[in-house]
């Protein structure tokens, strides 16, 4: 390989993968907030919900405060 | 009893987190344009060169537009068509529009996939013999003379097209988090490992520096051409999955507070890294290629299926460890394939679910088994291969960048939204934003797609597409980027499901800050910044936006007007919720 390609190639890996790397520690900085309604989240079926919703159970599990 | 907060359509569902998100987004931006298209594209732009309008792209379009895509799916909170609704009921065209790129692009990525799935196996037996070229196209797919519609089966690819049409079946039928979110958090890792291995094991083949070489050997005079910026930008463009719905659509599915401009970020340059990944390890084979056939890396570098099925089953047949390459290499397209599909096919399921209030499970059939068969009857056929070529053409540019142009030009100049979606993305992100994106967002992008539209519009006139008979080009090109106006159009016209219009009144909370909209809320502003109130979206009313900041959804201090309204969950929000809905609905089916 030629030394501009090397220094090309070199240039192109510390800037994108460099971005990515920053771009990870800037969001691990704001760490994840959970949202005070969130254990509210799965709606009660009410007049306007989805009757057959088959994943009724399912949502309220998933929707367990995770973090 | 109903004082919890109404939703409609798809915001019923979530991702767990932003983690589960970031998975998704990456998975649906990492796709087969990342490993067969930037590699050539890159080559043929002034290599190394290409580096610098490569990342002022990425950087002046690619995350802009991406945040665009994420503020608006994030703050209307729905499908693409019912968040474009939701945002003014004069653009749910738009929604409609890009739904039916997806539609017409998922039809024919299916038997890509296929052709993936199968090559991985015959890379074990090198199936292809000496001459991958002439299997591909004649013993393979067996492709006709003639450029017309036929229905001449090949039933391999069928069978391997209706299996990747029911693995995306089962995928979609189990939901946001467990499905879509899961898939992704599994094969996203699974992508990057296998390739880093492929590219490991490329980067040893004799020949591969000279392909490095060729790679990232910089032209700068290339930087003077303006078709090279064109070239960045439509790579960045077509490769971050922006401007079609999908990102609206996966957008939705987070939480309130979710760093939406944090994740861009990521997104952005996770996409980026793997194509400069990709860019090595294609080259690294392609310069072993060209090294054991004694020619340039020019003579054999090639982009697309001339890359994946040609190029690679040569390169497979004479290296050392060629078939753990080969399924290396045909595995990691078929995975990467595989979560932009479905990502794809979300944006229609979602937008079908929403319209007619359907449950998931029920949209998920309502739309995969008609798109399969349609799929089925038309791609696994020997005309199949140039009706994926003319629609794959046509879709992308008369299609993707269209709507996307469009679609800005409303946000910016037709209904200046910028300002409402800016405020949206600092309200709940870690990353700010100012003045500069909207520049780029709002000025930059239209300027650089509406040149790309131009220049293909005026190519593809004057010199018709591909040497293609007029005929087929006219009616599955031109006629089919024309239909998807006129049938977007339609849609929009007819009315929504009772239960999404009920839901206009209250989709998952629209305003996120409760301490800025107040200002807005006290001084009797609107929230969105055009004039014209008695047009909007019943959803955008203050009525609800007050009722999300009584919830105190999403902020943790107690705003200090709320002070003794410990338990907000009830009063004007269950009752002004559930009453006006009939006249909502009227609102909602104009």
């Amino acid at each position: 390989m030629s030394t501009t390609a090397i220094v090309m190639m070199v240039v192109a890996i510390v800037l994108v993968w460099g971005g990515l790397v920053l771009s990870i520690i800037n969001i691990r900085r704001s760490p994840e907030e959970v949202d005070e309604l969130d254990p509210d989240y799965p709606e009660q079926p009410d007049g306007f919900g989805n009757p057959d919703q088959p994943e009724q159970g399912e949502r309220s599990r998933v929707s367990e405060p995770t973090r | 009893m109903s004082t919890k907060p109404l939703r409609g359509g798809a915001s019923n569902e979530a991702f767990s987190g932003r983690t589960m998100f970031i998975f998704a987004a990456i998975g649906s931006a990492v796709g087969l344009g990342n490993i067969w298209r930037f590699p050539y594209v890159a080559y043929d732009n002034g290599g190394g060169a290409f580096l610098i309008p490569y990342l002022v792209a990425l950087l002046t379009a690619g995350i802009p537009l991406l945040m665009l895509d994420y503020a608006v799916g994030h703050r209307y909170r729905g499908s693409a068509p019912l968040a474009y609704r939701r945002l003014h009921p004069k653009l749910e065209a738009i929604g409609w529009w890009q739904l039916g790129i997806c539609v017409i692009i998922s039809l024919y990525y299916a038997i890509i996939l296929a052709w993936a799935m199968q090559y991985t196996i015959f890379s074990f037996t090198k199936a292809w013999g000496d001459d991958p070229a002439a299997f591909f196209m004649s013993d393979y797919m067996q492709v006709s003379e003639e450029v017309t519609i036929s229905f001449n089966f090949i039933w391999p690819v069928f069978i391997a097209t209706a299996i990747a049409w029911l693995a995306l079946l089962v995928v979609l039928m189990m939901g946001v988090q467990k499905g879509i979110g899961r898939i992704n958090a599994i094969l996203i890792p699974l992508l990057v490992v296998m390739f880093l291995i492929m590219v490991g094991i490329a980067l040893t083949l004799p020949g591969a520096a000279g392909g490095l070489d060729a790679l990232f050997t910089p032209s700068w005079e290339a930087l003077g051409d303006s078709s090279v910026w064109v070239a960045a930008y439509g790579q960045i463009f077509f490769s971050l999955s922006v401007g079609f719905g999908i990102m609206i659509t996966y957008a939705a599915y987070l939480k309130p507070k979710s760093d939406l401009t944090g994740s861009a970020l990521v997104v952005g340059f996770a996409n980026s890294s793997f194509e400069i990944l990709a860019g090595i390890g294609v080259f690294a084979a392609l310069g072993f290629m060209a090294a054991a056939a004694g020619t340039g890396v020019g003579d054999v570098a090639t982009s697309g299926i001339g890359l994946a099925f040609i190029a690679f089953p040569t390169i497979i047949s004479e290296a050392p460890f060629g078939v753990l390459i080969g399924v290396l290499f045909f595995g990691a397209l078929a995975f990467a394939g595989f979560t932009s599909m479905i990502s794809i096919v979300e944006v229609i399921v979602a937008g079908f679910r929403d319209k007619l209030g359907l449950s998931r499970r029920t949209a998920v059939a309502v739309v995969v088994i008609p798109l399969a068969a349609v799929s089925l009857l038309f791609f696994p056929t020997t005309t199949g291969l140039n009706l994926l070529d003319v629609t794959d053409a046509f879709v992308n540019n008369f299609g993707i960048v269209a709507a996307a142009l469009v679609s800005v030009l409303m946000l910016t100049a037709g209904f200046s939204a910028l300002p409402t979606l800016r405020d949206h993305l600092n309200s709940v992100s870690s990353f700010k934003l100012g003045r500069t994106w909207m520049i780029v967002a709002g000025a930059v992008t239209p300027v650089v797609l509406g040149y790309m539209l131009i220049d293909q519009l005026t190519l593809n006139l004057a010199e018709g597409y591909n040497d293609m008979p007029a005929w087929f080009v006219n009616v599955f090109g031109w006629g089919m980027a024309g239909s998807l106006v006129v049938i977007a159009y339609l849609l929009s016209k007819l009315p929504w499901s009772r239960r999404t219009a009920a839901a206009f009144t209250s989709p998952a909370p629209s305003v996120q800050d409760a301490y800025l909209d107040r200002d807005l809320l006290t001084q009797d502003k609107s929230f969105t910044h055009y004039r014209d109130t008695a047009m909007r979206s019943p959803a955008l009313d203050q009525d609800y936006s007050l009722r999300a900041i009584q919830h105190g959804t999403v902020v943790h201090q107690r705003a200090p007007w709320d002070e003794g309204k410990a338990t907000a969950d009830e009063a004007p929000a269950s009752r002004s919720a559930g009453q006006p809905t009939r006249d909502n609905h009227e609102g909602g089916a104009r």
